[in-house]
């Protein structure tokens, strides 16, 4: 079977990419590290398949139709917006899984859309570019939570998709070694008039629920608060909660956070930690 | 004002650069695909930014169409025009 060895939440911020020499040094490095040392955890952990959580910016999906969720379960390529200087290429997918996920969530009343064909945005390919991209033959699965137009996709189903995930690769009749990384900024604002603004009294309160894996205090935090506090950036916090669901999180160890102006967003990098290995507990 | 027939004319310039160049070739053959009042014609074909996070669109779409049209590395005067000069 399928086992879930790993977890993490890292950044997607395209500007990482776009203007890479914008921060101060000792910010972009920290970033640098922060990438290089999940890959490198993910070497460790002989990670073959990453599940991405991560969140359109109404680039991929318009007003026609908005998925609250969405996995990839065939082709893939990205990324989305040639701004991000990445040449887009096709992103290697694990589809037996991916359908598995899918129809299992199905079984389990998950309202999934799919997606035959995908072009990820940033908030998988600065992912994938930046730090899978350094883990031999890894593969990634793209999953899509909407938290960026209204209504956004409710907090409790994100944890119910974590929890689905996380029955779904245990009982997938393969061999893989999966990771789930949650995708994101902690405060920041896009588009909004108080851009580049960070809040990082707020951040450090997040960093606390991160290192207690506390998905219930996470849950507590309204969209009105962040949307007032931390901005529209912030609510990728569901991304986290899906994953630390995923991974049966129960703490997790902040590797590194930075405040970064020039990025317009606090940036941080975790890992996420399970009370046994994570494939071998009891739901 | 709905929202709704403004935040679909942006999100066709953003999706295809095609109809992005579309846009600024002609603005108003353009938007006449669209169901938008006068006001919110204008609007959209001044692009006007401080309006239309005014009228709660989305903001992450405002500035995708204001990146499509003017390029990504522009944000800082997509800030200036959005806050009144206050900041860039």
């Amino acid at each position: 079977m399928a086992e879930l060895v790993g977890g993490f939440l890292i950044p997607h911020d395209p500007l990482i990419a776009v203007i890479p020499d914008a921060p101060a040094p000792h910010h972009a490095e920290s970033i640098t590290r922060g990438m290089e040392r999940v890959a490198s955890r993910l070497r460790e952990l002989e990670v073959d398949t990453v599940i991405t959580v991560g969140d359109d910016h109404y680039g991929m999906f318009g007003p026609g139709c908005i998925p609250a969720c969405l996995i990839g379960i065939g082709d893939v390529e990205g990324p989305l917006e040639p701004f991000l200087g990445f040449a887009r290429a096709p992103i290697p997918n694990d589809e037996a899984l991916a359908a598995h996920i899918l129809r299992v969530g199905f079984d389990e009343g998950i309202g999934w859309s799919y997606a035959r064909s995908l072009v990820v945005d940033h908030s998988c390919a600065v992912p994938y570019y930046l730090c899978y991209r350094q883990v031999p033959d890894v593969r990634m699965i793209p999953i899509y939570l909407n938290d960026g137009v209204d209504p956004y996709v409710p907090v409790a189903l994100a944890r119910r998709i974590g929890e689905s995930i996380r029955r779904a690769v245990r009982t997938h009749p393969g061999n893989e070694r999966v990771a789930v990384i949650g995708t994101g900024g902690w405060s920041h604002w896009v588009g909004a008039p108080e851009m580049g603004r960070i809040n990082e009294a707020f951040d450090a309160q997040v960093n606390t629920m991160i290192a207690a894996a506390d998905i219930d205090a996470l849950a507590t935090l309204s969209d009105a608060t962040v949307l007032a506090t931390a901005g529209n950036g912030a609510l990728e916090f569901r991304n986290w909660i899906l994953a630390m669901a995923a991974v049966g999180a129960t703490s997790g160890t902040l590797l590194s956070y930075d405040a970064v102006p020039a990025w317009v967003s606090g940036l941080g990098f975790a890992e996420l930690h399970a009370p046994q290995p994570v494939g071998a507990g009891r739901d | 004002m709905s929202t709704h027939a403004v935040e679909l004319a942006l999100w066709t310039i953003v999706a295809d650069p095609r109809d992005g160049a579309r846009f600024a070739a002609d603005p108003d053959a353009f938007l006449a695909a669209f169901r938008l009042d006068d006001d919110e014609r204008a609007i959209v074909r001044s692009l006007d930014v401080r309006r239309l996070i005014a009228l709660n669109l989305n903001s992450m779409l405002v500035m995708n169409a204001y990146c499509a049209l003017n390029g990504f590395q522009n944000i800082p005067a997509y800030l200036q025009m959005l806050n009144g000069g206050a900041r860039g």
